[in-house]
């Protein structure tokens, strides 16, 4: 299949800036863009041993992701992390939700490491439940899953902003070469030549290398011998001779 | 008469295709009379000693006697190219238009000669007279006199030549300058009366 001759022009300016922006955006989001780890605990509310336990406990799931969200809770969970966090941090960090309908509470951190962010969730999980044991005199907590440490960073997306990259660059390529196409005003083809300078072309002659030459501008040579070539030319000059004349 | 390129590449088989489609352009148009030929363009640079070589080639293999007249007076390139040394060349026709034989040099292909440049004062405009009766001579020897020009913006002798020739082509090297250039040149053709018969499209790549 042939390429249409304005796509050939752009190509390789376009399929560079493309394979550019994208390697370009792989590398700022793998070195430059701060990586950011996401790690969850999930409380459990424990129903108790009445028979509206298991409703209690649906009722009071809320109540418990309320106590995470204390300041109580704050205060023992940064001080129990392995490094200096201030509550405050540690609540900017910090997601609690209730699951509605069940008795789960999740506890989702985000952290600059994955054993930091690991770290958090449970510390906050394990303040809360210690929150809850002192405030009702019973466990009405318990880890259903403890936090582990995320295998690859919650952000940067490296597929998805790499995709992203690729796909903008390719829609910018498009954009470029059109605007390029639009505003170039050399003569390129025949039909360039034709339609600007309104006269005919007569021919349309390639670069030809030097090498291919030998240097010598001259394509043709009388020190070799070739009589079909010779023939063939003689015999296309006739005939277009004979067809002009014909009526 | 044999005819061959200097080696078959793709580039090379299809410059001959053109330059053959060139060649029966121009035969047609000589239209068995005694023409004049100038090739030029509007920039330095594009390819008009080569396409003058090339055609006087062809057209004196296919049997006419050609003269090809190598008007570049800043950047003579036919000596050069057809290896042509000690003559004195288009200066001296130009100043005794009747002793123009002394002027031109036979080359290694059959019935094709050669004027070239020699002038020694390129700044120096040539007398438009003088190029009226040398090509008068000329034409009544030669079947086509091919003259390679200097490009339009850079010589005002060349439109001196287009006005009396009878027929100009003018050499467009493919993506090398704005069509701005190029209808520049033209119009300059058209204010000397030149009778622009066609185009050529050089340098195209791909």
């Amino acid at each position: 299949m042939k390429m249409p001759k304005p796509v050939k022009r752009h190509l390789a300016l376009s399929l560079s800036l493309v394979v550019l922006t994208t390697a370009l955006a792989g590398v700022v989001s793998h070195f430059v863009l701060s990586k950011a780890y996401t790690s969850t605990a999930t409380l459990i509310v424990m129903p108790g041993n009445n028979a509206n336990g298991l409703i209690s406990a649906l009722q009071l799931t809320p109540t418990f992701a309320d106590l995470a969200t204390s300041n109580l809770v704050w205060d023992k969970a940064s001080r129990t992390l392995p490094v200096v966090l201030s509550p405050a941090t540690l609540q900017s960090r910090t997601h609690v939700d209730a699951i509605t309908n069940t008795d789960l509470i999740t506890i989702t951190t985000t952290a600059p490491s994955a054993s930091l962010a690991a770290a958090e969730a449970t510390q906050i999980a394990m303040a809360t439940m210690t929150a809850a044991r002192q405030l009702t005199g019973s466990s009405p907590l318990e880890l259903s899953s403890p936090a582990a440490p995320p295998l690859a960073p919650s952000f940067p997306d490296m597929k998805k902003i790499e995709l992203m990259a690729f796909s903008l660059s390719v829609m910018g390529s498009v954009f470029l070469a059109a605007l390029r196409e639009h505003f170039n005003t050399h003569l390129e083809s025949e039909d360039d030549v034709t339609k600007w300078l309104k006269i005919p072309v007569l021919a349309a002659i390639p670069h030809v290398a030097p090498r291919l030459v030998r240097n010598n501008p001259l394509v043709f040579s009388d020190n070799r011998v070739d009589k079909e070539e010779a023939k063939n030319a003689l015999n296309t000059v006739q005939i277009h001779a004979q067809r002009r004349e014909s009526p | 008469m044999h005819l061959t390129p200097f080696r078959s590449t793709r580039s090379v088989a299809k410059a001959l295709e053109q330059y053959r489609s060139l060649q029966v352009h121009i035969q047609l148009w000589l239209d068995k009379s005694s023409k004049t030929l100038l090739i030029t363009s509007a920039l330095p640079q594009a390819g008009t000693s080569t396409i003058s070589a090339n055609l006087a080639t062809l057209i004196a293999y296919s049997g006419h006697e050609v003269l090809v007249v190598d008007a570049c007076v800043k950047r003579p390139q036919l000596s050069h190219i057809f290896g042509i040394r000690g003559i004195s060349g288009l200066t001296s026709a130009l100043q005794d238009p009747y002793k123009w034989e002394d002027a031109v040099k036979e080359t290694r292909i059959a019935r094709l000669w050669v004027m070239p440049s020699w002038q020694k004062e390129p700044n120096q405009l040539v007398d438009g007279a003088a190029i009226m009766t040398l090509l008068d001579l000329l034409r009544q020897r030669y079947g086509i006199v091919i003259i390679d020009g200097a490009n339009i913006m850079d010589s005002a002798d060349t439109l001196m030549w287009a006005r009396v020739v009878d027929g100009v082509v003018l050499v467009v090297p493919s993506g090398r300058a704005s069509r701005h250039v190029y209808l520049k040149a033209l119009s300059e053709l058209e204010y000397a009366h030149a009778p622009v018969i066609g185009s050529v499209l050089t340098q195209m790549r791909g």
